[in-house]
C-alpha cells in the first residue's frame, strides 16, 4: 500500500478528513418541495418552480407591456396626432372598437404561434405553397418597407428636433443600426433604445394636464361619429393600419416562437396579448387625448411636422415639450429601425428555407443580408429625399398598412381554424365570429376609401367636402 | 428527367383514350437510395384516384403525358395512401427538409425525378429561387442551379407531426446517421413539432443522447409532445443530472407521473440529485459514477466496469470507498491506470488518496471554476460525513462556466 505521508504537507489523505469539517446544509439553501418518498419526508431544491405573485403576472404582462411601448412608432405617433389634431375626440369610438379586435388578432396570433412552432410566412408557405407565398411576401415587404421609411424618417424628424440634420442624424443611424445588427450587439443596445421610449408615457399626463373636455371625451369614446369625408375615412384607414399593422402580427407570432410557448401549456400567453392590445390603445388613446386638448383646442388641425405634434406634451414638460418628444421619437425610431427589417428578413427567409440568421458568414447568407440591408438603404435613402412631407409621409404609410391589413388577417382566421395545424387551439364560434367581424369592418372601412381615391382619379368625388 | 413542378402539368390517358389530370405522385421511401414512383394519383368527378405504376405503358415527356393500360384499375385513394407510401406534392414539396451533408434545413421548392429504366424515381431536392420561378411561371421559365439541388440520398424530410411515426408515415430514417449532438443543433432550428417529430425517427438510445443535447428549454417543448411512456422511455436513458434539469422543469404533477412509471435505478439517481438547488455542486453534478471499495482487484474492477459502460455514462475517473457497504470516498482510480496496471493488485495500491471533495452545498459556478482549475476529468461531491454523493464532470463545469449558457448540456470529456 502507498504510504500516507507522501503527500505535499498540510494535505492528508482524504480518508484521514474528520466528519462534520462540512456543513449539512446552508441555511440559505432553498426549502424546496417536501414530499414523501418511501415513508420519509424529503425536500426537492432542484425543482425550477413558476413565480408566484406579482413576480407571476410581470412574467406573464412583461413582454407585451415592453412590445407595445416599442410598438408607440413614429407611424404611430403621427397618426394618432394627426388623429387628435384634426377631429378632436370624434374618432376616439374607433380606438375603442379597435381594442378589442386588436386584443382578438393578437391573441390569435400568439394561439397559431404556440399551437404550431411556426411564423406566419412559415404557415403560408406549408400550407397555401407557393403562388400565395409569393403573394403574402410582397404584401409584407410592401408593408414593412414602409414602416422602415416610416422609422428612418422619425430618426431624421427627432435629430432635428434636437438640432442635427436628418442628413447627417439618418446616415449615421443607417451605419450604426446596420452594424449592430450584423454584429450582434444589437439586443444589448436595444434596451436603451426601449428605455428612450418610456418616455412616451408622458402621453397619459398629458392627455389628464391638457385639461380635456371630458364629457367630449366620453362622448367620443362611446358614442360613434360616422363622418363621409374624404380624410376622415383616411385617417381612420390610418388608425386601423397603424393599430393592427401587419408587421405587428408576424412579430407576434414569431416572438411566441421564440419564446417557446408550446400547445400543452398555452394559456399565460393569452393573457400577455390580451394585456398587451389594451394596455397599447391606451397608450393611443392618451396621444389623441393630448393631441386633441392641446391642438385641437388651439384651433390648429395640421401637423406638418414633428416641432407640431410635440406641442401635445407642453402641458407635462412646457418649454421642454421638444426635447422630451425628440428622445422618445429618436428611441421609438432607432428600436423599430432594427428589429423590423431584421424581423422581416427572418420571415421571409423563413417561407423561402433561404439560410437565415445574423451568425451565418456573409457568403452562405447573401440573401438574407442582402434582404436585410436593403430594408436599411432604402428607408434611410427615402428619409433623406429633400423637402420629403414628413408627417403626411408617415400618416399615409400607415393607410398602405392598413390596406393590406385584410390580407394577413385572412390569412391569419383561415389557418387558425385548420384543426389539422391547431388542433384544440382552434378558434371558438366567439373568437370566429369577433374575428370575422373585425376582417368585414376593416375591409369595409378599406374598400370605401379606396372605392372613393379610385373615383376621385377620374373627377367623381363621392366624399362630403 | 422531370421536376415535379412539371409532372403535375402532365396529363394521364389510358389505351381507350380518357384523360385525367395528374395530382400526385407516390413513392415508397425506404424502398431505395432514389425511391421508385409506385403510385399515380388524379381526381376523377372530385374523388382522389390512384394507380400503380406497373400500370404505365408509356412516359411521353415532350407531349407532357403519362399512358396507362386502363383506368378501370385505379382505386379510390380517399385519404389513406398505402403504408409507407408518401406522396410527393401533398408531404414533401414545400415542406422542411433536412439536409444530412450539409447538416442544415431548407424547404423542398421542387422535386427532380429521373428515368431509370421503366421506372422513374426520385432524385434530388430542389430548394433554389429558380424552382419557386419555375412554377410561379407554369413552367416558362425553366432554369435551374446545380447549386440548389440536394441529393435525396442524403435527405430527411419533415411533417411537422411528433405523431406521424406511429400512424405509419414513411419516412427516410437517414437522420440517425448523425451524432446526437448534430441532430440537436439541427432540431433547435427547426420549429418544436418537427424536432419532436425528428426525434421519433431515431432509435430510443440516439433519441435520448440528441434530446440531452438540446438546450432545456427546447428539451420541454419536445418532451411534452411525446406519450407518456415515450417519454419515460426517453428519460430513463438520458444522463440523470440532464434528466433531473429537465424533470425538475415539468411541473409537480408531471414530474410525479414520470418518476412513478420511471425505472427504480434512475428513479432514485434523479430524486436524490433533485434534492439539490440547481445553482449548486449538487445540482450539476451526476451520481451514476462507478465506486469500488478499496480492496477490489484491478481485474474485478476492469470488469465491473464494462458492465457499468452499458447502464449509462462512463467517466474517466472511478471513485474508491472505504468498503462495499460504505460509501466514505478513500481515493479516485484514473481509468487509464486501471488498463495499464497488474491485474492482481488491489485498488488501494494505485488509487490517489489526495482528492479536492466539493460540498453539494458549494455555488455551481465556484464549483465549476474548481473542477477546471485542477484540470481533472471529474471532482467528487462528498456530505458531511466523507460519503461520495456524485462527481461533478468537466463537461458540466464547462457547460457552467460558459458565460450565458445556463440552458445547455455538455458530454464531450468526461
Amino acid at each position: 500500500m502507498k504510504p500516507r505521508t507522501e503527500g505535499v504537507e498540510g494535505l492528508e489523505p482524504i480518508h484521514d478528513l474528520g466528519a462534520g469539517k462540512l456543513p449539512e446544509i446552508p441555511p440559505k439553501a432553498p426549502a424546496g418541495v417536501r414530499v414523501n418518498y418511501r415513508g420519509r419526508g424529503i425536500h426537492l431544491r432542484g425543482l425550477r418552480l413558476p413565480p408566484k405573485g406579482i413576480w407571476k403576472w410581470l412574467l406573464i404582462l412583461g413582454p407585451g407591456l415592453i412590445a407595445t411601448s416599442a410598438g408607440n412608432d413614429a407611424g404611430g405617433i403621427a397618426t394618432y396626432s394627426s388623429a387628435g389634431a384634426k377631429f378632436g375626440y370624434d374618432l376616439l369610438w374607433v380606438m375603442v372598437v379597435l381594442t378589442l379586435s386588436f386584443a382578438i388578432v393578437q391573441e390569435m396570433c400568439t394561439r397559431l404561434g404556440a399551437a404550431t412552432g411556426r411564423g406566419l410566412l412559415d404557415l403560408i408557405r406549408e400550407q397555401f405553397g407557393i403562388g400565395w407565398t409569393l403573394f403574402s411576401v410582397g404584401i409584407i415587404i410592401i408593408a414593412n418597407g414602409g414602416v422602415t421609411i416610416s422609422e428612418f424618417v422619425g430618426i431624421g424628424a427627432a435629430s432635428e428636433l434636437l438640432g442635427v440634420s436628418r442628413y447627417i442624424s439618418v446616415p449615421i443611424a443607417a451605419v450604426v443600426l446596420w452594424y449592430l445588427v450584423i454584429f450582434g450587439s444589437y439586443a444589448r443596445v436595444e434596451k436603451i433604445f426601449l428605455l428612450m421610449t418610456l418616455v412616451f408615457f408622458a402621453y397619459p399626463i398629458a392627455a389628464i394636464l391638457g385639461g380635456p373636455d371630458w364629457t367630449a371625451v366620453a362622448k367620443g369614446a362611446t358614442v360613434p361619429t360616422i363622418k363621409f369625408e374624404k380624410e376622415y375615412i383616411f385617417i381612420l384607414v390610418g388608425l386601423l393600419g397603424t393599430t393592427i399593422t401587419p408587421y405587428i402580427q408576424i412579430f407576434q407570432q414569431s416572438s411566441t416562437v421564440e419564446r417557446g410557448a408550446a400547445r400543452k401549456h398555452y394559456g399565460t400567453e393569452r393573457y400577455d396579448a390580451y394585456a398587451g392590445s389594451v394596455f397599447s390603445n391606451l397608450m393611443s388613446m392618451s396621444m389623441i387625448i393630448a393631441t386633441a386638448a392641446t391642438l385641437y383646442a388651439a384651433g390648429q388641425h395640421e401637423i406638418g411636422s414633428a416641432a407640431d405634434a410635440a406641442k401635445a406634451l407642453e402641458p407635462v414638460a412646457g418649454s421642454s415639450a421638444s426635447l422630451l418628444f425628440a428622445v422618445g421619437l429618436l428611441g421609438a425610431s432607432l428600436l423599430a429601425g432594427g428589429v423590423l427589417p431584421l424581423a422581416t428578413s427572418y420571415a421571409v427567409s423563413e417561407a423561402f428555407g433561404i439560410p437565415k440568421g445574423v451568425n451565418l458568414d456573409f457568403r452562405r447568407g447573401k440573401t438574407f443580408f442582402g434582404l436585410f440591408t436593403a430594408f436599411i438603404v432604402i428607408g434611410s435613402v427615402v428619409a433623406l429625399i429633400p423637402g420629403i412631407p414628413i408627417f403626411p409621409l408617415l400618416v399615409g404609410i400607415q393607410v398602405l398598412n392598413g390596406v393590406l391589413l385584410p390580407v394577413i388577417l385572412v390569412f391569419i382566421l383561415i389557418l387558425i381554424n385548420r384543426e389539422k395545424l391547431t388542433g384544440g387551439l382552434k378558434n371558438s364560434r366567439v373568437y370566429n365570429l369577433l374575428g370575422w367581424g373585425t376582417f368585414a369592418i376593416i375591409t369595409l372601412a378599406v374598400a370605401i376609401f379606396l372605392a372613393g381615391s379610385g373615383l376621385d382619379l377620374i373627377g367623381i368625388d363621392i366624399f362630403a367636402q | 428527367m422531370a421536376m415535379l413542378s412539371e409532372l403535375l402539368r402532365f396529363e394521364v390517358t389510358d389505351i381507350k383514350g380518357a384523360s385525367r389530370r395528374l395530382s400526385d405522385l407516390g413513392i415508397g421511401l425506404l424502398d431505395h437510395d432514389y425511391p421508385p414512383v409506385t403510385n399515380l394519383y388524379f381526381l376523377e368527378r372530385e374523388k382522389l384516384l390512384r394507380i400503380a405504376w406497373s400500370q404505365v405503358t408509356d412516359f411521353d415527356k415532350p407531349r407532357k403525358r403519362i399512358t396507362v393500360r386502363s383506368f378501370d384499375r385505379a382505386e379510390t385513394a380517399h385519404d389513406d395512401v398505402p403504408e409507407g407510401e408518401v406522396l410527393l406534392k401533398r408531404d414533401v414539396l414545400d415542406g422542411l427538409i433536412v439536409d444530412l451533408l450539409g447538416r442544415r434545413t431548407t424547404r423542398a421548392s421542387d422535386l427532380q425525378l429521373v428515368q431509370d429504366g421503366d421506372d422513374l424515381r426520385l432524385h434530388a431536392v430542389d430548394a433554389g429561387l429558380s424552382a419557386m420561378l419555375r412554377r410561379l411561371t407554369s413552367g416558362i421559365y425553366r432554369g435551374s442551379r446545380k447549386n440548389d439541388l440536394y441529393d435525396w440520398k442524403y435527405v430527411e424530410f419533415l411533417r411537422g407531426d411528433p405523431q406521424a411515426v406511429e400512424s405509419g408515415a414513411g419516412y427516410r430514417l437517414r437522420i440517425g446517421r448523425l451524432t446526437g449532438g448534430e441532430i440537436a443543433q439541427i432540431a433547435e432550428y427547426l420549429p418544436y413539432l418537427h424536432a419532436a417529430e425528428l426525434l421519433t425517427l431515431l432509435p430510443n438510445d440516439k433519441a435520448a443522447v440528441a434530446l440531452q443535447a438540446m438546450s432545456i428549454q427546447r428539451q420541454i417543448q419536445v418532451i411534452e409532445e411525446f406519450e407518456e411512456s415515450e417519454a419515460v422511455e426517453l428519460l430513463s436513458r438520458m444522463s440523470p443530472d440532464i434528466a433531473t434539469d429537465l424533470i425538475g422543469r415539468l411541473g409537480i404533477a408531471t414530474m410525479k407521473t414520470f418518476l412513478a412509471a420511471m425505472p427504480n435505478r434512475q428513479k432514485e439517481r434523479i430524486i436524490k440529485l433533485l434534492q439539490y438547488p440547481e445553482d449548486s455542486a449538487g445540482g450539476i453534478m451526476v451520481n451514476n459514477v462507478v465506486r469500488f471499495d478499496r480492496m477490489t482487484a484491478v481485474s474485478t474492477a476492469r470488469e465491473k466496469l464494462r458492465d457499468h459502460s452499458r447502464d449509462g455514462d462512463l467517466i474517466s475517473i472511478v471513485f474508491v470507498t472505504e468498503n462495499a457497504d460504505s460509501a466514505i470516498l478513500v481515493g479516485t482510480v484514473r481509468i487509464r491506470d486501471l488498463i495499464e496496471k497488474d491485474e492482481a493488485e488491489q485498488l488501494e495500491d494505485i488509487m490517489e488518496p489526495y482528492v479536492t471533495t466539493l460540498n453539494p452545498f458549494d455555488p455551481a459556478l465556484d464549483a465549476a471554476y474548481k473542477v477546471i482549475g485542477a484540470q481533472v476529468a471529474a471532482m467528487p461531491v462528498t456530505d458531511r460525513d466523507g460519503f461520495l454523493l456524485g462527481a461533478v464532470t468537466i463537461d458540466a463545469a464547462i457547460a457552467r462556466a460558459i458565460p450565458g449558457n445556463e440552458t445547455r448540456s455538455l458530454k464531450v470529456f468526461a
